[in-house]
């Protein structure tokens, strides 16, 4: 018996999808009358792909692209994920090569688990200075298609200015069980241009359910699991709806130390995202090693992040220094220059710490980005960027770190963007400052009530 | 409804004319359950030959709708089990809402990113049984599946739903 609330929502989703009506006509007239079906079938098929063409180069969002990504303070990461896969034996061989511009990457390894994309290679010929002085380690990786989002990276350096390198993103459908096609595009490699496209093709591991449900309330957040999953490359996903209290301002929900019946283990892997938000409550996903196959309870860290209260500066105008709130880091801003569309600004910062964990997770992007001054002070922290660190109302400027002093340079060619031929007093800086503002919530125990 | 019973004693003007009045709910419900433009318009065309051939079946008028959605879903069946083992693009899977307002487009946004997060033969049964009201054994003749696969696509669906958009879409 279908239901109310189903049908009227596939009925808005119906209504939602854009049509052809008149190609659709033509199908049908080609259909009723065959003799005629020479020509028209010429010129439906000619019209179905300049709708198919027409429809796609308009609807695809702009290429995306990672903003630039640099290795993680300290030392370099390791990817857990790509070594939990390849222990269990689910890392697919791609073993492509290409070259441009002096620089060959070599693919040579990759999965799906999940939402997760993980793509193992060496990238060779880099020139002198790079691999020396371990500057400018900036790449890009794109693909022609906002779904994925390369958000972890790590790098070894190997002889002959050879690296291995290892990439870990989200995909944001869960294409399990089936193969899918995953174009990868390199469009600068350690400072080099280059155009390097590899077409994956990769079989999506396929979930097995964990039966646990349960919920609990902490420090009046409610925090409920909707699911439990494990893949079979070893990695497991939660995915948690926390509602949040009466009149709490926005925030994002991190867990940590995940244990699981008790154990000392601790399966947590990271956030893969927030998915879906109403006023109240936010459904998050997180990754794990693979989870046992009966769950009594779950024990986690939580902390919320208060993303509401950005700073914000007038580019001409940069604060000398910005303390953290809270913390000991300090932002130095020299002051930002602006000719023929070319922004820089540098800055240092110092006095980062272990709980730091915006630096830790290699999220730069959210370190801070540049708005026009009168745009509405959003204080969403969730923004899609395009390749060049461009998003709707706001562009992440490309950080190049310099290792030794945490120096960073930060440099935006305007010239193509909303932002183009403002200047200094138009344009603001943002620091977001959710990684001075995380409140750690009690330990959290949720038991399995199924 | 005269143009029902026109057709049904074989008048393909009228017929065609029905078919056309109807094209724009033919390619909505094709996109319900078929995501490639290609085989949404295979899909029209194919229904429209069997349509012709299989008018004169009809034996009610009222039911002309209902008949030829199950002809449409059929067909568009037989594509997707043609296609389930193909490749997907990545660029083809729709996105979905990381954070938003409470917008109502978003909302149809997060429906679309439901349903297509389901697993495809789940939402295919989803969709035939609580959308377009097909009995478990019309679908179990479409699909050539048993019935007890069906039921169980059907608990496995609402459940991936339910799991994704944290919501019961299922109660009235």
């Amino acid at each position: 018996m279908p239901t109310d609330k189903f049908q009227r929502w596939v009925n808005d989703l119906q209504k939602a999808q854009p049509v052809h009506p008149d190609q659709t006509k033509q199908t049908i007239l080609s259909a009723m009358h065959p003799k005629r079906r020479k020509w028209p079938w010429i010129v439906s098929a000619i019209a179905v792909a300049m709708i198919i063409f027409g429809v796609s180069a308009a609807t695809l969002p702009p290429v995306q692209e990672v903003l630039a990504k640099v290795p993680v303070i300290g030392k370099l990461f390791q990817s857990a994920e790509l070594t939990i896969v390849a222990n269990a034996g689910k890392l697919q061989g791609v073993n492509r090569t290409q070259s441009d511009n002096g620089v060959t990457i070599k693919l040579k390894s990759a999965y799906v688990q999940g939402r997760t994309i993980g793509v193992r290679g060496v990238v060779s010929g880099i020139d002198d200075h790079a691999t020396t002085s371990g500057r400018n380690i900036v790449y890009h990786l794109a693909s022609k298609s906002n779904h994925l989002h390369m958000n972890k990276a790590s790098w070894n350096l190997q002889k002959d200015h050879a690296y291995t390198f290892e990439l870990v993103g989200n995909v944001d459908h869960l294409a399990s069980g089936r193969k899918i096609q995953v174009p990868l595009v390199f469009t600068k490699m350690f400072g080099k241009k280059i155009n390097l496209r590899f077409n994956l093709e990769l079989k999506a591991g396929k979930p097995v359910k964990v039966a646990f449900k349960g919920q609990t309330s902490v420090s009046g957040y409610r925090i409920k699991v909707l699911s439990a999953e494990n893949f079979d490359g070893g990695i497991g996903s939660l995915r948690l709806r926390v509602t949040k209290p009466v009149n709490e301002r926005d925030y994002l929900f991190g867990i940590s130390n995940i244990h699981i019946n008790g154990s000392q283990k601790d399966y947590g892997l990271g956030a893969l995202g927030k998915h879906k938000s109403t006023k109240q409550s936010g459904i998050y996903e997180f990754q794990t090693v693979a989870l046992p196959k009966k769950i009594s309870s779950l024990t986690f860290n939580a902390e919320v992040a208060d993303w509401s209260k950005p700073e914000i500066y007038a580019l001409s105008e940069l604060p000398n220094q910005l303390k953290v709130p809270n913390r000991a880091a300090m932002y130095q801003f020299q002051p930002a220059s602006l000719h023929d569309n070319q922004l820089e600004f540098n800055f240092t910062l110092s006095g980062t710490t272990s709980s730091d964990r915006v630096l830790q997770n290699d999220d730069l992007p959210y370190l801070m980005y540049l708005q026009l001054a009168d745009t509405k002070r959003e204080h969403a922290i969730v923004d899609e960027y395009d390749t060049k660190g461009i998003g709707k109302n706001r562009i992440a400027p490309i950080l190049y770190w310099v290792e030794s002093s945490h120096h960073f340079m930060a440099r935006v060619d305007l010239s193509e963007t909303p932002f183009k031929d403002k200047t200094l007093d138009e344009l603001e800086l943002v620091v977001p400052s959710a990684f001075e503002k995380t409140r750690k919530l009690p330990t959290i125990t949720i038991h399995n009530q199924k | 409804m005269d143009d029902i019973i026109l057709a049904m004693h074989g008048d393909l003007p009228a017929l065609e004319h029905l078919l056309l009045e109807n094209a724009d709910y033919l390619e909505r419900t094709a996109y319900l359950y078929l995501s490639n433009d290609t085989d949404v318009q295979d899909a029209i065309s194919d229904t429209v030959l069997q349509a012709i051939r299989g008018i004169k079946k009809l034996q009610k008028p009222q039911f002309f709708k209902t008949w030829l959605t199950k002809i449409l879903i059929r067909q568009c069946y037989r594509r997707y089990s043609k296609r389930r083992h193909d490749p997907i693009l990545i660029e083809e899977l729709p996105v979905v809402p990381v954070a938003g307002n409470e917008l109502s487009s978003e909302q149809r946004l997060d429906l679309l990113a439901g349903l297509r997060q389901l697993n495809d033969a789940n939402r295919q049964a989803l969709l035939m049984h609580y959308f377009n009201g097909l009995s478990i054994l019309e679908i179990a003749q479409i699909t050539k599946l048993s019935p007890n696969t069906i039921k169980s696509q059907l608990l496995r669906g609402k459940q991936q739903l339910r799991d994704w958009l944290g919501d019961d879409y299922f109660a009235n």
